[in-house]
């Protein structure tokens, strides 16, 4: 049985090809990959907002594309409430599931049609999922999906057109649109890193309150992990295609573990002057190397203060040093 | 003018000409900078930050202008300058790491090129010199000097930052504007960048302007800040001050917005309501009375000229009375709302 486990997620993994030139091919060049998402396991419960974090280029957002299928996984297995295997299940059987699983990205400039009003955009997935629905009847769900997102007064947003929106409201048209069909799992990429901070928690709260109200489970991912913080229950640090910790979302932010979670929270800016002077800083030497040119043993070795011998020769398994705290580093291995 | 100063701004008034109107964003804004000092300023999109760095390098766009008000840069009006005594100053005097310029690297010449062009283009220097100033600049922000020979796209993003820094700082100017220099890095790459700057500022004295939307990063660069909404500056002060006491209730505002990893989930974050308003037909009366919790009929009516309360100058009719309310107890409203 499940749990209380919605997604299960064991070994995923996903690397895309690298373009070869002719020529490349005719000198019979190796064929190189991008190891976007190379062996990653987790798991979300009901109800529970996860939080995803890394860098650019750590392979966040393919994991996000991967858990709804918007991407076919190489490897791996995302299983769904105990039952069903996402990853493999053919894209006719995803059909049921396509209700079920939404995503909400970052932009939301980009994620709006402009030529379409706010009833035509919330019309739209409706008329696709639930095409069942009679004219009144969808008219009945879309009010109050603006009602759930704050867009009052309904009845004039409901014609007004994205660029007679702000930033704030846009992002809640699209969070109205990834709810209106009742998801049970929506993966939130970054949804308030394009918004101004004055208004970011009114978005964090209402993410809040799609949880408690719709018992939605969220995939939260971000590279903000103050906003990290504040919104999940659990959270999952990625470097280079590998989770390195995971764990209560209070731990491992308060008190990380891994070389590599601390020399991230260390380098977050912190909005109070006198802790700011008062803390010193981790700072870390180089930049994330490609995905390409994954580094042998611990990937994170070049940049580890940390690193002795057998970190440069044997890749570090993600082991649990505490209940429900793992950490993908020899320095706890024993 | 006091000698300890490098830049003095009066009433500066920058506006855009739009086919919808005229665009008011910067309005009356007087701040000074003090050698050595580093002024974060702070504001959200759209609140004319941007434009006033730009307006202090006289580098605004061709539908932008100056419609009054005075830039004493070394006690030098720069405001009525002319264009070619303004190139002998911009870069020298005054230079700028503008936003996204490790992307504005020019990607057919070796980024060495690019900076000793700098120096060649304003200082009687050969060729060989200003390559051995370049080398040195390089060990400065922190760049193998070998690199010189490098093409841009053979540069991380962080490294390229560093090249663009190293020619702000080519001609030791006397005061640098850095306008959003990290927001396209990791943090990791932001934490290197802040680090570099503060060594900058400690080993020559350099006089800086932060501009920035981050707060967080304020609070660990910044000697004073300026906060910036709807172009004016709405409250400017000592960092410590600002953020342990701020005084405007748009300050106390951002500062209860901004979440922190310690401790994150026993403070509620405020979200303040509505949005900055249209800077082509702004509101009469103060900018911020429209999302203000205190706002009262005399807001809606008249701009608030800057008092000083505490130590901070804040454009505001309550300062006095909202002083000594924390940022959570103002925004309370807003959490029952």
């Amino acid at each position: 049985m499940s749990n209380g486990v919605l997604l299960s997620v064991r070994n995923l993994r996903k690397w895309f090809p690298v373009r070869r030139t002719f020529w490349d091919v005719l000198t019979r060049k190796p064929k190189l990959w991008v190891r976007a998402v190379d062996g990653i396991s987790f798991e979300i419960k009901e109800k529970e907002i996860f939080g995803l974090a890394g860098e650019s280029g750590s392979g966040k957002t393919t994991t996000g594309k991967l858990l709804i299928r918007l991407l076919d996984p190489d490897e791996g297995e995302i299983i769904w409430r105990g039952k069903v295997d996402l990853a493999t299940l053919p894209h006719k059987e995803l059909r049921p599931f396509r209700k079920k699983l939404q995503i909400i990205y970052q932009d939301p400039y980009g994620a709006l049609n402009p030529r379409m009003s706010v009833r035509e955009l919330l019309e739209e997935p409706l008329k696709f999922l639930e095409p069942d629905l009679s004219p009144e009847e969808r008219d009945e769900r879309i009010i109050k999906a603006l009602e759930l997102v704050k867009l009052t007064p309904v009845e004039e947003m409901i014609d007004k057109y994205p660029h007679q929106l702000s930033g704030g409201q846009r992002q809640r048209v699209v969070i109205a649109r990834a709810v209106i069909a009742n998801p049970e799992f929506i993966v939130a990429d970054e949804p308030v890193s394009m918004l101004d901070v004055s208004i970011r928690a009114g978005i964090l709260h209402l993410l809040l309150e799609m949880r408690e109200k719709l018992g939605i489970s969220f995939l939260y991912i971000t590279h903000d992990l103050a906003t990290a913080a504040y919104l999940t229950d659990r959270i999952a640090i990625m470097y280079l295609g590998k989770i390195v910790e995971k764990g209560k979302s209070e731990s491992v932010l308060e008190d990380p573990m891994h070389p590599y979670s601390q020399a991230l929270i260390s380098a977050i800016p912190i909005p109070d002057p006198e802790e700011a002077r008062r803390k010193r800083r981790m700072v870390l030497k180089g930049e994330i190397p490609s995905p390409i040119m994954i580094p042998k043993g611990c990937r994170f070795w070049p940049r580890c203060p940390k690193a002795f011998d057998k970190c440069r020769k044997e890749v570090p398994k993600l082991v649990e040093v505490e209940p429900g705290r793992f950490v993908a580093c020899h320095l706890y291995s024993g | 003018m006091n000698a300890n100063e490098v830049l003095r701004v009066e009433n500066l008034v920058v506006r855009y000409v739009t086919r919808l109107g005229e665009v008011r964003a910067v309005n009356n804004v007087s701040f000074s900078l003090k050698r050595g000092e580093t002024l974060g300023l702070v504001g959200e999109s759209g609140c004319g930050k941007s434009t006033l760095g730009l307006s202090l390098m006289r580098l605004l766009p061709k539908n932008g202008y100056i419609a009054n008000g005075k830039i004493y840069l070394e006690g030098e009006d720069i405001v009525n300058m002319d264009e070619a005594l303004l190139r002998a100053i911009r870069w020298k005097k005054i230079s700028m790491i503008f936003q996204g310029a490790m992307n504005a690297l020019n990607p057919v010449f070796p980024v060495g090129d690019q900076v000793a062009e700098v120096l060649m283009l304003h200082e009687r220097v050969t060729r060989e010199e200003a390559y051995e100033i370049v080398r040195e600049l390089f060990l400065q922000v922190g760049l193998d000097p070998s690199r010189i020979k490098d093409y841009p796209h053979q540069l991380s993003g962080g490294m390229k930052q560093r090249v663009v820094i190293a020619m702000a700082l080519a001609l030791n100017p006397s005061v640098v504007i850095a306008d959003e220099p990290t927001t396209a890095l990791d943090v990791t790459i932001q934490a290197q960048i802040l680090d570099l700057l503060s060594k900058l500022k400690r080993r020559y004295g350099l006089s800086m302007i932060y501009i920035t939307h981050d707060l967080a990063v304020i609070a660990e660069i910044a000697d004073r800040v300026a906060v910036m909404y709807a172009g004016y500056l709405v409250e400017v002060g000592d960092v410590f001050g600002v953020f342990k006491k701020p005084v405007h209730p748009y300050t106390k505002g951002l500062i209860a917005s901004v979440p922190t990893i310690k401790r994150a989930k026993e403070r509620r974050l405020i979200s303040l309501p509505g949005a900055p308003p249209n800077l082509i037909f702004p509101p009469p009366g103060c900018p911020f009375a429209p999302r203000c919790p205190f706002a009262k009929d005399v807001c809606k009516e008249s701009v608030p000229e800057p008092t000083e309360i505490d130590g901070h100058l804040v454009r505001c009719h309550f300062a006095d009375e909202l002083k000594d309310i924390s940022p959570l107890e103002a925004w309370k409203v807003i959490m029952e709302g």
